[in-house]
């Protein structure tokens, strides 16, 4: 605050120069295993993705040790990846296998390999600036869904946005931007963050006033959490024309650089008795569609606002400063995380005020559109 | 480290089922915010007899013998509920 005029002032702060230790998924497993090299642009560099002749999918640096080539721009050969540049073959366990043209490999011909994890059906890699393997209780929860023929296979989007990751973790705590960039209708909201877990307790009506996909979605009930910086599960329940349905969403970045990420989001639904295995694709496909929209809406604030590192919360808001602290452990030193950082906290935000209001808001434009339908109508 | 400007009023709360102190603030009925230790989470016999069944805490939406005895706090006027 200015002490002549109080006016506040807005303290943007810089991006952290490191990317935040912890799991970070790059998508489906089972396009990396079609044979070809993928390049992945991440935390500050380039990663090469590429499954070996025994379909296990690695992860090195994308950039040879030799002379620069791109690895992602090379061939599999057997169990190792080859430099289109002089055909140096790298191994997924980042040592040098051979250089066709040498009867040497150099004893310093190794390059960097990130360790991966499948899980979901989904390919992770392990970011630590410090060079640790992760601990035994850091780690991805199995979704069963994902592996019962009693639900949808997996949609998945990506897009990439031009601002720092911690836009979209703040997110998480933020009950008011449900309705004014989701068209959803928070009624109780509830956050707990404890150790490397971020949790969000979420009840919604829909909006009777607008409805972008003609859903007809009612009631929605969402349990969601992140494990650790950048994958978040969202278990959600909710009305379709009247039939309970289930879903299962991932929320999940990787940080591309300080100032772009890569958003991406997958969806998989109960099947409905009787539904075929097509049909409950398409189910999920629409519902992925309408959490699109949503994305597109955030990615559209996040890219013209400012970086905040102090905000001016009101009373109804959620606890900024609180997840804030709560992802600040991932970039830093692990053994230097204070206890207070990772400690339980619960924010449950009041709705009574922002469900009184909305009603009224929603009320009024139904009334408009309907004078407008009068207006409009034959005379 | 920046701090939360709206939380000047943390009082301490003491489970009426297990003892485990809590810092509890109140901004209006219905808002509450409740600050863990270690200790207290270790204390829990909710959270004990959860996490014996495999249950991870940070999973778990909140105890309800913690809740009960928020609410009692302010009901005897030992947790004041004020707007930040």
């Amino acid at each position: 605050m200015d002490q002549h005029t109080g006016v506040r002032s807005i303290e943007a702060g810089t991006p952290p120069a490191r990317y935040a230790r912890g799991w970070h998924c790059l998508g489906l497993a089972a396009p990396f295993r079609d044979g070809s090299p993928h390049g992945v642009e991440a935390f500050g560099t380039k990663l090469v993705v590429f499954a070996a002749e025994d379909g296990t999918v690695h992860v090195l640096d994308a950039f040879c040790r030799h002379m620069g080539g791109d690895l992602s721009r090379g061939t599999i050969k057997g169990h190792t990846i080859a430099c289109p540049f002089h055909d140096w073959r790298w191994r997924g366990d980042g040592k040098c296998a051979g250089i066709p043209y040498s009867r040497r490999v150099p004893v310093a011909a190794r390059t960097r390999s990130w360790l991966t994890m499948e899980i979901n059906r989904q390919l992770f890699v392990w970011n630590d600036p410090e060079g640790n393997p992760p601990p035994a209780d850091v780690t991805i929860p199995r979704i069963d869904g994902a592996y019962s023929s009693d639900w949808s296979g997996w949609t998945w989007d990506s897009v990439v946005v031009d601002a720092n990751c911690r836009e979209v973790v703040d997110n998480v705590v933020d009950m008011a931007h449900f309705f004014y960039i989701h068209f959803a209708f928070p009624t109780y909201f509830r956050n707990v963050f404890e150790g490397h877990i971020a949790s969000q307790y979420l009840r919604t009506r829909s909006r009777p006033d607008y409805s972008p996909d003609d859903s007809g979605e009612i009631g929605l009930t969402s349990e969601a959490a992140y494990y650790g910086p950048s994958y978040m599960i969202d278990y959600l329940s909710y009305d379709y024309h009247g039939v309970p349905m289930d879903a299962v969403l991932i929320n999940c970045h990787y940080p591309v650089t300080p100032e772009r990420f890569v958003l991406q989001w997958g969806v998989i639904v109960k099947k409905l008795p009787g539904l075929s295995a097509e049909q409950a694709d398409k189910v999920a496909g629409k519902f992925a569609k309408f959490v699109g929209l949503g994305f597109q809406q955030d990615v559209d604030i996040w890219t013209h606002k400012s970086r905040i590192d102090n905000p001016l919360l009101c009373a109804d808001d959620g606890p900024v400063y609180q997840l804030r602290r709560w992802y600040e452990q991932f970039y830093t030193d692990a053994a230097a995380v204070p206890a207070d950082m990772v400690a339980r906290h619960e924010f449950e935000v009041d709705t009574s005020r922002a469900v009184e209001t909305w009603e009224a808001e929603v009320a009024a434009n139904l009334a408009a559109r309907q004078g407008d339908q009068v207006e409009a109508g034959p005379v | 480290m920046r701090l939360d400007e709206r939380h000047s009023r943390y009082c301490p709360v003491t489970c009426g089922a297990c003892g485990a102190v809590v810092l509890a603030a109140k901004f209006s009925i219905q808002h509450t915010s409740v600050q863990w230790d270690a200790a207290a989470v270790g204390q829990c016999a909710e959270f004990a007899r959860r996490a014996s069944t495999g249950e991870q805490t940070a999973l778990i939406e909140r105890c309800e013998a913690m809740r009960d005895s928020i609410e009692v706090a302010v009901e005897a006027g030992l947790l004041p509920v004020a707007p930040p």
